[in-house]
């Protein structure tokens, strides 16, 4: 595991995860994008969609968030207890070029894994464990 | 997030301000709800102050737009960034959404509109 940046635990709620991916965003503008960019909106919200996936179906009180440089990018580790759910699934978006059709929900995990380059989820001692890695590629 | 609003004759123009994510959507639906048990049927959704907006934001936009045609009204969003406008586009919102980058344009499009209905 490379250098780590960031560990942080948070209470399993939505305005946490505001906050988890505020302190995300601020390591992506040190290392990477000062100005901000496609780079670490990309990599907020995958990593929002995850944290909002945790609080809304795993049941878990808490959520660790871990950060890591890894090869050019970064690592973002996310561990939380309750119920399992494997989201490296392939998903597909909601198919809004169907007339008259324009899902409300149902976004969340095919962005997930549309926003990374890798995405990788193990169900261990109780605790799910998800890891997505995206490189920088200025 | 706050939402501020705005009337400008017929059209109520929505600005929230900060990100449109998970612990904010809410906010929108509900203040769109209330505008329309007001009648007021005509809505500009003003994104330029919106950083950030995740799937539960766009969510809110879908179903905002949906409730505002099902009463023969118009919802348009405007002046949305890179990154939001991004988002309408992967996820295809933007073929269901009207999505103009000017404000004043959006507006303009929703006055005509509401002038229209009323001299039906």
């Amino acid at each position: 595991m490379g250098e780590r940046l960031l560990e942080m635990r948070i209470a399993a709620e939505f305005a946490n995860v505001d906050l988890a991916r505020e302190a995300l965003r601020k390591i992506c503008r040190n290392m990477f994008e000062p100005e901000g960019g496609a780079f670490s909106d990309e990599l907020c919200l995958a990593a929002s969609e995850a944290m909002n996936n945790a609080v809304e179906h795993s049941g878990a009180p808490t959520i660790q968030l871990e950060v890591t440089a890894e090869r050019g990018g970064l690592a973002l580790h996310l561990t939380y207890a309750g119920v399992s759910f494997d989201p490296t699934v392939p998903a597909s978006l909601p198919d809004n070029a169907v007339p008259h059709f324009c899902a409300e929900g149902g976004y969340g995990l095919a962005l997930m894994q549309r926003m990374v380059d890798t995405l990788e989820y193990a169900f261990r001692d109780g605790n799910n464990i998800l890891t997505m890695y995206k490189r920088y590629d200025g | 997030m706050e939402i501020k609003m705005e009337m400008d004759n017929n059209v109520v123009i929505l600005k929230p301000i900060g990100n449109l994510v998970a612990s904010s959507a809410e906010i929108l639906k509900t203040q769109v709800a209330r505008l329309l048990e007001k009648n007021y049927l005509y809505l500009l959704l003003d994104l330029s102050k919106v950083d950030f907006i995740d799937s539960s934001g766009l969510g809110a936009c879908i179903s905002s737009n949906r409730s505002v045609l099902a009463r023969e009204g118009d919802f348009v969003c405007a002046g949305a960034n890179e990154t939001v406008t991004r988002l309408f586009r992967i996820t295809r919102a933007d073929q269901k959404i009207t999505l103009t980058p000017s404000r004043f344009d959006a507006l303009k499009s929703l006055q005509d509109k509401a002038l229209l209905r009323s001299n039906r």
